[in-house]
């Protein structure tokens, strides 16, 4: 997990001397990867010069999966996030995505933003507790 | 495929035979001692003489231009193959023969109820999918068609899009009974075996348009392939795809210190000729591709036999 964790760093690293990818593109969620807002939320738009990371996920195996919580650092804050698509691929006929998509929510567990600008996946609708979220959904897929 | 079947069968087999002898004066361009009308006399005969009915038939008035576009699709109609969907010849290995007999009519099976069309990797589809969380209970969703894998049931095809700018990607089980309709918008094929390669190529290249209408593929034509090299994106890419020997992919980007090591990483063409290496490739025997042949065309039979019974 340190390993991983350090060469996923090292891959994501912004430094202009090191233009060599030490692993091929990790996809899962984890600590310190890189990930996408996809909401409408002014702090996602704002953190375009300098994604959010994941510091935190919230389940046993410490891998972001769909649906899952995760903790992010965006612009010197520390936020919740729901995971809304991943690179990683999951079931069979559901989608996997280029990106990890993540949209912001707030403490009580509401989303910030009021619109989700890309589609997100069907299966997601099966959770009960996220109707605030599919509320501000444009498509599905 | 049925006007293939009857090419082969009916007696006009000689007309291909006659023309292909005639072909070499043919092909060649006008001279200019001869008039055009000259040439359109010379050519209609050899259209019609497979009985020598010419000379009582009056020569009807055909331009030479049509006459040749005439003649190559007749050429390209001689040159379609039958079309066998891929997944039922199993992989290599050692396999139980009457398991994988099974398998295959429980596909055939799956095939009376749903109609599973030819389609190849490049082609354009349409999958419309039980959702139970859905308005209409179903879902749809268009693509290219990047990858078809497995055997048997097991069978899956992998479909990509850019919806709103978001590339995704969807994993199909082709004998899913999830699955209630697969329609296909454009059929096409293309120079490479898997499209894998556009997650890293530029979006526009696998845009495609959610409400678009289908291109109807005239029958008994072959099929066409797109030799179209798409542009990357700038590294990192998901693999070196520099190293599979892709020819729908422009590696002039790559560079030259990592087009060096691109040799090493292909195997050589004595190692691809070489006879005893391709033999454990091609387990499949040839009386064991005859009858998955067979059991194939009796399928088909049976398709057209209920076609005809519904209609």
């Amino acid at each position: 997990m340190w390993q991983r964790s350090v060469l996923c760093l090292a891959r994501q690293t912004t430094c202009p001397l090191m233009k060599f990818s030490t692993t091929t593109p990790c996809s899962a969620i984890i600590l310190r990867t890189r990930l996408r807002v996809v909401d409408n939320s002014a702090l996602g738009a704002s953190a375009i010069d300098r994604p959010p990371y994941c510091i935190h996920v919230y389940n046993k195996k410490h891998v972001g999966k769909l649906g899952d919580t995760v903790l992010v650092a965006i612009k010197g804050e520390k936020k919740k996030a729901l995971v809304v698509g991943v690179r990683r691929p999951g079931d069979n006929m559901t989608p996997r995505f280029d990106t990890n998509n993540i949209i912001l929510l707030e403490d009580n567990g509401n989303p910030t933003g009021t619109r989700i600008t890309v589609p997100i996946p069907s299966v997601l609708r099966k959770r009960t507790d996220l109707s605030k979220v599919f509320a501000i959904a444009t498509k599905f897929v | 495929m049925k006007n293939y079947d009857h090419d082969n069968l009916c007696p006009g087999g000689n007309v291909r035979h006659f023309a292909s002898q005639d072909s070499s004066g043919k092909d060649e361009p006008p001279t200019n001692s001869k008039s055009p009308s000259d040439n359109e006399v010379d050519a209609i005969p050899e259209r019609l003489s497979p009985d020598n009915k010419a000379a009582t038939l009056p020569a009807p008035k055909i331009s030479l231009d049509l006459l040749r576009r005439r003649q190559a699709q007749k050429k390209d109609q001689e040159q379609v193959e039958k079309f066998i969907t891929p997944e039922i010849y199993p992989p290599m290995g050692r396999r139980s023969k009457i398991l994988d007999y099974l398998e295959r009519q429980d596909c055939f099976k799956r095939r009376m109820v749903m109609d599973i069309p030819e389609f190849y990797v490049g082609s354009i589809l349409a999958v419309t999918m039980a959702d139970p969380h859905a308005n209409g209970k179903t879902s749809r969703l268009v693509g290219i068609c990047i990858e078809r894998k497995n055997y048997g049931l097991g069978a899956s095809f992998k479909l990509r899009n850019v919806i709103d700018g978001q590339g995704l990607e969807v994993l199909y089980e082709l004998y899913s009974p999830l699955l209630h309709k697969l329609e296909v918008l454009k059929l096409e094929k293309r120079t490479d075996a898997h499209l894998l390669y556009l997650r890293d190529a530029l979006p526009e290249y696998s845009t495609i348009d959610p409400d678009m209408i289908a291109i109807k593929h005239p029958p008994g034509r072959p099929v066409p392939v797109n030799d179209i090299v798409v542009k990357m994106k700038p590294r990192p890419w998901h693999r070196r795809w520099e190293r599979y020997e892709l020819k729908g992919l422009d590696v002039s980007g790559v560079s030259q210190s990592r087009m060096a090591t691109v040799q090493d990483h292909i195997l050589p063409e004595y190692k691809k000729m070489d006879l005893l290496m391709m033999y454990p490739r091609y387990d499949i025997t040839e009386k064991e591709r005859m009858r998955i042949e067979r059991e194939w065309e009796v399928h088909q039979n049976e398709l057209e036999r209920t076609a005809k019974k519904g209609s």
